[in-house]
């Protein structure tokens, strides 16, 4: 409760203009979320009719938090520009605090029906923070089909909500698991279909062609809060769909599984290959998710943590790297991977900055992105030797693609077409990295708050 | 730049002395061991955490790494002079050397997958250091046959998972069937056997110095120290394979290095064929002879690469040793030292290297390894003698094509590190046999004349009939030289064809589902066109009046009938 007061007490500040002391409330307020991860493990709260707490939840929202204050930092072009660009009224800043509040208010609420709506809610400000601030005339084809087939994907899970309403008599997510699920039901298929929409959000391979146009189309802060947040809604979603509807390990659940991680192995040699930076990474999370996916539904305690764990280190690892593209967007004026490279010679710090987030990418210990990687392929290998084995091959794949990435940005010469001197960058981009990346290696300390 | 050279080796010896009076003082050398263990997580029963045991052989690696890289350090003061950036060379030197020193001193999955990651990555950036395109294929097949081995260390942790324990000691516990297989095969990524030769010999498209440090004594001998710590993981089929590969890899590397001409590739490669030699030991059984043999390999390898890199700067950077020459006449110090570390190497009688070299061979004779190996063992003593004594005639022999200039050889820092690095290559196996005592293994072998005699002679006929073949000139001399040189064709299998062939598939794949199936059939044309087509469909129907008159019909027969 005092947290919600101090982020409310935070955005009021805003408002009246006194930045310095709303980020530094908005910090302690973090700092507050933290403390307040003494919830046990294995327990779900609920704090009030509508906010329900449990660990995994108490570290998503932590995630939210950090990953928009990342990107408000980061998105330097328009924030700290003399011209802001305004839709009647609203700058990217309240763009980015509507996303954050409906992501906070998606990870925390405890009924249905509250659920499904913060899960389509968060949709608007992103599809016009892609419209309005986004760089090339696709976005349009990408916020158009970013939210049509989201939302068209949601209706199954819509109609079997409504339905469950009706038959439990109650919305609440305790309450309803209480009484007794719905072990009347055989889940197999109503499982596969109600959880389409969080497979498309997260997303599974077959329907993943709204991630990379989204995320290449919007603009910086889109980015990062697209790959931060609105992708963990898909495996957030899951866990509890997971949780509620007493799905077995049946056959369905062994196909998306090897569906998911076959699809990460695929996406990860198709990055490999991309001519577009800020694609590479779009393509690199669809990797990443399919781990987590894959190591979830293996149905082992230690595949819930892992995928917590990849979810949250993946949220904070990929905006870096979205940040640091724009970085090189910023001096080069192109995404592609002719014109930015050899910035090594350039700007040695961002070099060793890219270096540093590319190989915590592929999983360098002893970071989180480590732990988290090391379990996903040790619970994917104690289910099947075989699944252990594709799990092996991606890691191997997202080895490769990393070290790419960095020696498509660095290496070389710089091409003279760009290289104009007194080029300058700004240092924002350095801070949100230094603090990501602090948070990335300490994780590794309280290793148990990660592993939920 | 004197200023930055002689902090970073100042405090290389600082930490080397640390680790010596560690040795000598407290005991470590009379069998007492330091363990710390750090607790990381409490979620799962096992223990999570790192580990850190500091024995008497972890001392001595540590002591003989830190003393090489002190050397490396002063002599990158005399190779890179000219350079701009050498603040972050040294900077990247100094996290290569903690990587290794956290790999030596963590002999738990967890601490040494850090250590472990941490080499592969250093020695990318260390390798594409020079920003050219030759450099980044080196450093990629590096970088990547390296992260093949970490994928099987990620499948040994997930395996060893189930079985109580991360350490090296978790045999006692529980042990499984498939750990020691994948712990030997991604040992055998970062130690360059066979199937994985090829990123050595590419990898010394680096500097001088690194590959000094790098690739002679602690990278590639990285895979050989986690096999001796996790040797207990090893069964009877393991060590046969490692036999089998490590015996490949020997006879590939001796044979190769005899028809190579890049200077540095001889080198590497001659660290490739000892790499095997260690391998080969561990495979029998002896690991403390291994041990033995990879410190003593380390000090005068590093010497001979120091000496190789003072001829290449001296002659402007050309490495190709059909250029090369006359450096008896003009680089009198350097010319020695390459002198004794060839016999080093080669295991002529009371330098470093005929200690350990004298022990392997004892240890393979008493020991039951059948006689086709131990055959192919003296052929690889052979090809060693071979190759050392041709690169000896590549540098000292004046050819009349010599490139070298008229440098004086008096920079302080080159001598400096020669002086330090030349009792490796004579005095530190004796100094290490007499200080520790593991180090003496004796064995028996019941000789008469004519067994003593047989391995020099064999010796000395294989050298004389490779040296007849190789001087008459016919095609099949063609044919081989081909093969030879590419490494038995390996290096052109494990780079171009392999990443030609995944990058086209790839691109194939992309151009043909990613691009077409998907975005455009899913997601464009298909799926639209049939809803479209669809709906255009029962709006036509409304259109006509019977169309009309039988859809509002229809309608009222569902609504009546259904409800």
């Amino acid at each position: 409760m005092s947290c919600v007061l101090m982020l409310s007490v935070s955005c009021i500040l805003w408002g009246l203009g006194m930045n310095e002391v709303g980020w530094l409330i908005m910090v302690c307020a973090v700092a507050l979320l933290v403390v307040m991860m003494d919830c046990p493990f294995n327990f779900y709260i609920l704090k009030s009719e509508w906010l329900g707490v449990d660990e995994m939840s108490v570290l998503m929202v932590l995630l939210c938090l950090l990953v928009s204050m990342m990107s408000l930092v980061s998105s330097t072009k328009e924030v700290k520009n003399g011209f802001v660009v305004l839709m009647s009224g609203w700058s990217v800043v309240e763009m980015v605090m509507f996303i954050c509040l409906g992501s906070v208010l998606f990870f925390s609420v405890c009924s249905w029906m509250d659920f499904f709506f913060f899960f389509e809610f968060s949709l608007v400000p992103t599809f016009f923070l892609i419209l309005k601030w986004g760089y090339q005339p696709e976005r349009l084809q990408a916020a158009v089909f970013m939210l049509l087939y989201t939302v068209g994907s949601s209706l199954p899970l819509l109609m079997s909500l409504v339905y469950f309403w009706s038959h439990i008599k109650s919305d609440n997510m305790l309450l309803s698991k209480m009484v007794g699920g719905w072990k009347d039901f055989n889940m197999n298929w109503p499982w596969l279909i109600m959880s389409l929409s969080f497979l498309v959000k997260l997303p599974v391979y077959g329907a993943h062609a709204w991630l990379p146009k989204a995320h290449v189309e919007a603009p910086l802060s889109g980015s990062m809060l697209l790959a931060g947040v609105l992708l963990k809604f898909g495996g957030y979603g899951l866990i509890r769909l997971m949780w509620f509807s007493e799905v077995t390990n049946s056959t369905i659940v062994l196909f998306v599984l090897v569906f998911s991680l076959w699809g990460g192995v695929l996406s990860s040699g198709v990055c490999s290959c991309q001519s577009d930076l800020k694609s590479l990474i779009a393509y690199s999370s669809i990797g990443h998710m399919a781990l987590s996916l894959s190591v979830l539904l293996s149905f082992y305690s230690v595949g819930k943590m892992a995928c917590v764990c990849v979810l949250y280190s993946h949220g904070i690892c990929s905006p870096i790297l979205f940040s640091l593209a724009a970085n090189s967007y910023e001096f080069c004026q192109s995404r592609s991977i002719m014109l930015s490279k050899g910035i090594s010679r350039i700007f040695p710090v961002i070099s060793g900055v890219w270096f540093f987030f590319c190989i915590l990418n592929m999983g360098f210990p002893p970071s989180l992105n480590f732990f988290s990687e090391v379990y996903s392929v040790g619970g994917l290998l104690s289910l099947q030797w075989l699944l252990g084995l594709m799990g092996g091959l991606m890691c191997l794949m997202t080895g490769a693609y990393c070290l790419i990435l960095y020696s498509l940005v660095n290496h070389g010469v710089v091409s003279s077409m760009v290289f104009k001197p007194g080029l300058n960058l700004s240092y924002r981009y350095l801070v949100s990295s230094v603090f990501g990346g602090v948070l990335l290696l300490g994780g590794t300390l309280c290793l148990d708050m990660f592993f939920v | 730049m004197s200023v930055s050279v002689g902090a970073v080796a100042l405090s290389y010896f600082f930490f080397f002395l640390f680790f010596f009076f560690l040795m000598l003082v407290s005991g470590v050398l009379k069998g007492s061991v330091l363990v710390l263990e750090w607790e990381m997580s409490e979620k799962f029963f096992m223990e999570m955490g790192f580990c850190m045991v500091l024995d008497w052989v972890a001392c001595m690696f540590v002591l003989s790494v830190l003393f090489i890289s002190g050397c490396v350090s002063i002599f990158s003061g005399f190779y890179l002079s000219h350079e701009n950036f050498l603040k972050r060379f040294f900077f990247l030197v100094q996290l290569f050397v903690l990587s290794m020193i956290l790999l030596i001193l963590f002999p738990n999955y967890l601490g040494l997958m850090v250590g472990w990651d941490g080499l592969g990555v250093v020695s990318f950036l260390l390798v594409v250091y020079y920003l050219s395109s030759n450099s980044l294929s080196a450093g990629m097949i590096t970088a990547l046959s390296n992260r093949i081995g970490d994928v099987c260390f990620l499948l040994v942790i997930g395996l060893m998972s189930s079985m109580l324990s991360y350490s090296m000691w978790g045999v006692l516990l529980m042990s499984g069937f498939f750990m020691g297989f994948l712990m030997m095969l991604g040992s055998m990524t970062k130690s360059a056997q066979v199937p994985f030769s090829a990123w050595l010999p590419e990898a010394m498209a680096a500097p001088t110095p690194v590959s000094t440090l790098v690739h002679s004594s602690t990278l590639v001998t990285a895979g050989v120290y986690v096999v001796i710590r996790f040797s207990e993981y090893l069964g009877e089929l393991e060590k046969y394979l490692l036999m089998v590969f490590s015996m490949v890899t020997m006879f590939l590397a001796g044979s190769s290095a005899c028809a190579e001409v890049d200077m540095k590739k001889v080198v590497a490669l001659s660290t490739l064929s000892q790499v095997g030699m260690m391998m080969f030991v561990i495979s029998v059984g002896a690991n403390t002879i291994a041990f033995f043999h990879l410190l003593v390999h380390a000090f005068f390898k590093a010497l001979m690469f120091m000496c190789v890199g003072g001829v290449i700067f001296y002659s402007g950077s050309c490495q190709d040793a059909r250029l090369l020459g006359g450096a008896w006449f003009k680089l009198p110090l350097t010319s020695v030292l390459f002198l004794f570390s060839n016999l080093s190497l080669m295991g002529f009688p009371f330098f470093s290297g005929f200690y350990s070299k004298e022990l392997i061979v004892g240890v393979c004779l008493s020991s039951n390894c059948g006689f086709l190996s131990f055959i192919l063992l003296v052929v690889c003593l052979a090809l060693t003698a071979c190759y050392s004594i041709r690169s000896i005639g590549l540098v000292f022999q004046d050819m009349g094509l010599s490139s070298l200039s008229f440098y004086s050889m008096e920079n302080s820092y080159y001598l400096l590190s020669l002086l330090l690095m030349m009792n490796g290559a004579v005095m530190m196996s004796i100094v290490m046999q007499s200080l520790i005592k593991e180090f003496l293994a004796v064995s028996f072998i019941k000789g008469s004349l004519f067994y003593s005699l047989l391995i020099m002679v064999v010796v000395f006929l294989f050298n004389l009939v490779l040296f007849f073949t190789v001087s008459m000139k016919t095609m099949f001399l063609g044919f081989s030289k081909d093969f030879f040189s590419s490494m038995w064709f390996l290096s052109l299998i494990s780079g171009n064809l392999i990443s030609v062939g995944v990058l086209t598939t790839i691109s194939k794949y992309i151009n043909y589902v990613e691009m077409g199936w998907i975005r455009t059939y899913l997601w464009q044309s298909g799926v639209k066109n049939m809803f479209m087509g669809m709906s255009n469909k029962v709006l036509k129907i409304n259109f006509n009046m019977v169309g009309l008159v039988m859809f509002y019909s229809f309608c009222f027969l569902v609504m009546v009938f259904w409800w």
